[in-house]
């Protein structure tokens, strides 16, 4: 190949006018050991096309990327329990305060230790007779009337002590 | 994820807050009365009042009426009686309770003889959550304390029912 043909061939490669055979062309002369000074600044480009396509991947590539993935999956896997771990921490946390935060409100907390239902009515005939007496007394008391006031605790007292 | 970590939050908070509610006035300030020999204790509970309203009553007059519109709503009473140191329980009790918590609704004085308080626990608006009325007489002292979901509006009903038949009384 004269120096000629390479010019016009370097020329319509760099115009994007080569076809493949052309190119191939390029490139065994540019592998080659009779290279025209004029064209040696073209030689690493040639050369680097020739040795990247010797490029292949390594025997163990596949391996390779099985750990990664592998790998990935772990830690995506760690990164939801420590998810997991958060949300409980501020469920123990809210509970804390549910349990605690009333506690603290309530003055003499004493309130589990009342045993009301030593003073409950029998039936539902009693339980309606002291609600409507208590609210008979709410009523007078309401209207601004002591009159009546005497009556309905004598019949909330009266109920009271039949089941005393 | 989230919505996980949201409902177990908003159920958490409504557990905590009617946990909250449930407590009356008298188990939270009063309990030392309530074992107490001078006083005479009334308690009806939430399945009481429950039994009561499927109890079938027929009632033609506007006071009975009133009062079972009234009960209807109610699912707790507590009442504490004493016959003695009236004026002292009263004085007592006003101190004790949590103003911030209970509203006064209203205050009734008879001739520096008798005080009564009216107080409420509310909500914001009509139906409240707890009444309690405190009497300091001479020589007695009332504490009731009525739990429901209340309506103010009925319980005025109530009362004004009580003043017109007092009125035909007269």
């Amino acid at each position: 190949m004269t120096t000629r043909d390479i010019q016009i061939l370097l020329d319509k490669y760099f115009e994007g006018q080569t076809s493949l055979e052309e190119e191939a062309r390029l490139k065994q002369y540019f592998q080659g050991e009779q290279i025209d000074p004029a064209f040696l600044p073209f030689q690493p480009l040639f050369q680097f096309f020739e040795s990247e396509r010797e490029t292949g991947l390594s025997p163990s590539f596949e391996s390779k990327l099985m750990t990664r993935i592998k790998a990935e999956k772990q830690a995506r896997i760690r990164n939801m329990t420590t998810y997991i771990a958060r949300i409980a921490a501020v469920a123990v946390i809210i509970l804390g305060i549910a349990i605690v935060f009333p506690k603290l409100q309530r003055p003499g907390n004493a309130v589990a230790n009342i045993n009301w239902d030593k003073y409950e009515p029998q039936t539902e005939d009693e339980a309606m007779a002291e609600a409507t007496a208590a609210l008979q007394l709410l009523a007078s008391k309401l209207n601004g009337s002591t009159k009546t006031a005497t009556h309905e605790l004598e019949q909330i007292k009266k109920s009271a002590t039949i089941f005393k | 994820m989230r919505f996980l970590l949201f409902t177990f939050t908003a159920i958490l908070l409504a557990a905590s807050t009617t946990a909250h509610a449930q407590i009356d006035a008298i188990s939270k300030y009063f309990s030392k009365y309530v074992d107490d020999e001078r006083f005479t204790v009334v308690y009806i509970s939430p399945k009481m009042f429950q039994l009561i309203d499927k109890m079938d009553i027929n009632l033609d007059d506007a006071e009975a009426n009133a009062i079972k519109d009234v009960v209807k709503d109610l699912r707790g009473l507590r009442v504490l009686v004493a016959e003695e140191n009236g004026k002292e329980f009263y004085k007592e009790a006003t101190q004790l309770i949590n103003k911030k918590e209970y509203e006064v609704l209203m205050t009734v004085r008879n001739k520096g003889e008798e005080s009564v308080d009216f107080l409420i626990k509310d909500n914001g608006n009509d139906v409240i959550d707890e009444l309690l009325m405190i009497v300091g007489g001479p020589d007695e002292f009332v504490l009731m304390s009525f739990v429901g979901k209340i309506d103010i509006n009925k319980i005025s009903e109530m009362a004004k029912a009580f003043q017109d038949e007092d009125d035909n009384d007269e």
